[in-house]
């Protein structure tokens, strides 16, 4: 994409404000829209539902409705890693549905000029560009932001499964 | 909806009104079928009349002029059967069902957004025909009185035999106060309709009262009574008011009762004269609000999603409750003999009660009678027995029956079509029927029960049976099964070839059946709410359909078993039997593992392999196998531990995970931990799946 292009983006957005909340999985910083959270877990027992991909870790009880969890190491195509304290369920809803996704740890809510965001170079971290929205470019680090609906709703993707075998 | 009103609030209206007439229409179709097998009844009668009436009038407020129309043409009628002008035959019964179908029809449309006129001229035509053959139709409702009314109170009194000397009727009784009220407030010679009901339902009133106490029996004034009672009764029919009929006197059929110690002369006026005061004053009332049947039967109408939600909630409100009761014994152990604590047990253990009451409640709320789902049948055998021309006869039972009111949705189709069957199918015409030395009649019979957990409905014919030999043999024709395979058939999977696609008996294709089409739908219908159909038949005798139901779909009984780590629970409904293992009596046919118990031999499934559980450890453990059945498959389920059986709220696991095979759903125990539930059907094609792949 050219220069020109973006800047002009830039300047059209340049006042607005976007309220993300960010978490940790690995080394990488993900946002994802504050609209979206309804409310961030610790760790619960999560049972296995038989039959359902890899990264469906199953579901949990949330307060009498039975919600499915989804492991975002797995869905991203990241090595699993041991649960800790730190682990959080990350309670979304996406188009009437009430899905829960883990990550390794939620570190805060964050305000940022949609000015510092740049559409996504084609691969990060080995996650497929098309789930993210952009790169955040905050003063100390990178936060990518998440297209959640793709993420969380849409039908596994067959390169998706190959980087399953792949761990 | 409807677009009919842009205010909402006639928009409102007019759904109240869609509800309510649709349940009139519904009633209407039901007396109608009952007046055909009852003939002459009063009471029907009136019933029918008050229907049309209520429909006629909430029609002209809300000005749908198409259906005040012809039901006035209908209420005509109606008021001619009441005043016994005319007496109930076919053709009426048929222009009054034509009625209900223009009605039925007209708010249909109206549903849909549409109020357009319907061409129905030819029923009011034949309406105004059958009109015209009473001979004293020149005598119209509205010029039936003057009525004189004081006349009727005095005759009536004093025709009263000797021991009744004080008045029977007091002042302020409902009976004068009709009388009374209607005089002051009509015109002299117009009573209006629902007057009409009231003095009517009063004078029915005195009949009764009339007979009975010409029925209270004792010796000596015995024949005087039953003499004075045909004179009342003339009076009232021919002199004074002729809508006041009743059937035949009673006298003659009631049998006299032999007189009871009890009844010493002394005590005769007393009770004669207390009796007809506070039943009269009763029954105007009740009659007037018969009217609306079913708007007024102490119901309200609730947003189904309410009642759900409200389950979910009291769903929550039990996992709360349990964590109060840990928490309160957790305390009570630490603080020792302390009243607070106690007081904190006992309000505990009240809340405890009043939660589970509050659970079966809301369960209940969804529990309707299963005669919601009788009410078309009558209809439909009716109109099918004629255009077969065959005579059927329908009986219903069990209509109490309370099941889920999801199940009674989808079951609505079956039905219609498995009564379809049996009169296309089943019952012969009435020729073969005296050929074989049966009844000319066939009957339909509708039967449904509670038994145990489930509902079972069975619908049986005493019709011409089926002869599973020719079944297999058609079967083989149409190439869905093997000769090799029909020969290995039993009896009972004969019968169950009816439910394949592609299958029909039928020789002729009638305008019902015989397209093949129909009985596997019914079948997967039924089964998509989890239930069981099977069909016993005897050749000549006749067939019956059972379908076995959950109570529920959204409660059942599991029986919470586990492997591995895992707690899975099996609905109970396919729950044979379960054994122990033991090794001596598994075999491998065909390097598949079967286990033998008693005579069967069945398929064994580890379920550990089809739910791929991680750990796959099952050399020693798994000491029991659950036998479960789904429809005439029965298959073993090797477990590790049996940890017993529970009432379970089947919770769907949302859209995102969809429908996973081998799992009905799941649902959340009492320590909050949710477990998945085993779907048997799907599981054991799925094992039937991976032995092929394997």
């Amino acid at each position: 994409m050219s220069i020109d292009k973006i800047k002009t983006s830039e300047n059209l957005v340049s006042d607005e404000l976007l309220q993300l909340v960010s978490f940790n999985i690995g080394d990488e910083e993900f946002g994802v829209d504050i609209l979206k959270v309804q409310e961030i877990n610790r760790m619960v027992q999560v049972t296995r539902v038989p039959n359902t991909p890899d990264y469906v870790l199953g579901v949990i009880n949330l307060r009498g409705k039975v919600i499915p969890i989804i492991d975002m190491r797995n869905r991203l195509g990241m090595a699993t890693k041991e649960f800790d304290k730190d682990t959080r369920i990350v309670i979304v809803e996406i188009e009437l549905k009430v899905i829960g996704f883990v990550v390794d740890a939620v570190s805060e809510v964050i305000r940022i000029n949609k000015s510092i965001t740049e559409p996504p170079p084609p691969m990060v971290a080995g996650i497929d560009s098309e789930y993210i929205t952009a790169i955040g470019k905050l003063e100390d680090r990178l936060l990518i932001l998440l297209d959640l609906r793709k993420i969380l709703t849409e039908e596994d993707h067959k390169s998706l499964g190959d980087l399953d075998n792949t761990d | 909806m409807s677009t009919l009103f842009d205010d909402p609030e006639m928009q409102e209206i007019f759904e109240g009104y869609l509800v309510e007439t649709t349940e009139l229409i519904d009633a209407i179709s039901i007396d109608l079928m009952e007046l055909e097998s009852s003939g002459e009844d009063l009471e029907l009668l009136n019933r029918i009349f008050r229907s049309f009436h209520t429909i006629k009038g909430t029609s002209a407020f809300m000005a749908f002029d198409n259906i005040v129309g012809i039901t006035h043409h209908a209420e005509d009628l109606l008021n001619k059967l009441r005043k016994q002008e005319l007496f109930v035959n076919q053709s009426i019964i048929d222009v009054l069902l034509e009625v209900h179908d223009w009605i039925e029809t007209l708010v249909n449309n109206l549903q849909q957004g549409i109020n357009e006129k319907v061409d129905y001229q030819s029923t009011i035509d034949q309406i105004e025909l059958i009109r015209k053959q009473d001979p004293s139709s020149e005598i119209s409702p509205e010029t039936d009185s003057p009525v004189p009314t004081s006349e009727v109170n005095e005759d009536i009194t004093t025709s009263l035999p000797d021991p009744f000397e004080e008045p029977v009727y007091g002042e302020d009784s409902a009976y004068n106060k009709i009388l009374t009220d209607t005089e002051l407030t009509t015109k002299p010679g117009y009573f209006s309709d629902d007057e009409l009901d009231l003095i009517q339902s009063a004078f029915e009133e005195l009949n009764k009262n009339f007979n009975a106490s010409t029925n209270l029996d004792f010796p000596g004034t015995k024949t005087d009574v039953a003499e004075d009672k045909p004179a009342n009764e003339i009076t009232i029919e021919d002199d004074i008011f002729p809508l006041a009929s009743t059937p035949e006197p009673e006298i003659e059929i009631i049998p006299v009762p032999e007189p009871e110690p009890v009844l010493i002369e002394s005590s005769i006026p007393e009770q004669v004269v207390a009796k007809p005061v506070p039943t009269a004053a009763a029954k105007p009332q009740q009659s007037t609000q018969a009217g609306h049947p079913k708007t007024s039967n102490e119901t309200i109408r609730v947003d189904v999603e309410r009642v759900e939600s409200l389950l979910d909630l009291s769903g929550e409100l039990v996992l709360g409750r349990n964590r109060l009761a840990q928490l309160t014994e957790a305390l009570d152990y630490e603080l020792g003999t302390n009243t607070r604590v106690r007081e904190l047990i006992e309000t505990t253990a009240q809340i405890d009660f009043i939660t589970s009451e509050i659970q079966s409640a809301v369960m209940k709320m969804r529990m309707v009678p299963i005669s919601k789902l009788y009410q078309k049948s009558p209809r439909i055998v009716r109109d099918l027995s004629k255009e077969f021309g065959k005579k059927i006869n329908i009986i219903l039972s069990g209509e109490e029956t309370e099941i889920d009111r999801g199940i009674i949705e989808e079951l609505n189709d079956p039905l219609v079509h498995m009564i379809r069957n049996s009169c296309d199918h089943g019952i012969e015409s009435p020729e073969e029927r005296m050929k074989v030395g049966k009844t000319a009649e066939g009957t339909i019979h509708l039967d449904a029960d509670q038994e145990g957990n489930n509902i079972v409905l069975r619908i049986s014919d005493d019709g011409k049976g089926m002869d599973p030999e020719k079944l297999k043999l058609k079967a083989v024709e149409k190439g869905i099964i093997t000769e090799e395979q029909a020969s290995q058939m039993t009896r009972r999977d004969a019968f169950q070839l009816v439910f394949l696609p592609g299958f029909s008996t039928a020789v002729k294709v009638s305008n019902v059946s015989g397209r093949g089409v129909g009985m596997d739908v019914v079948r997967t219908n039924i089964q998509k709410i989890k239930g069981i159909i099977e069909i016993d038949s005897e050749l000549g005798k006749g067939t019956t359909f059972t379908i076995k139901l959950p109570l529920t779909l959204a409660i059942i009984q599991g029986l919470l078993i586990k492997i591995g780590v895992e707690i899975y629970a099996i609905p109970l409904s396919s729950v044979i039997e379960i054994v122990s293992i033991n090794t001596q009596h598994v075999y491998k046919v065909n390097q598949r593992e079967v286990i033998r118990i008693r005579e069967d031999v069945m398929p064994l499934v580890r379920l550990d392999k089809v739910l791929k559980h991680k750990i796959i450890d099952h050399s020693a453990t798994s000491p029991y196998v659950v036998i479960v059945a789904i429809g005439t498959k029965k298959v073993g389920f090797v477990v590790d531990e049996l940890l017993g059986q529970q009432e379970i709220v089947i919770k769907s696991l949302g859209e995102y995970l969809g429908n996973i095979p081998g799992i009905a759903g799941s649902t959340i125990l009492g320590d909050g931990s949710v477990i998945m539930i085993i779907d048997v059907g799907e599981l054991i094609d799925l094992e039937t799946t991976r032995r092929q792949t394997d």
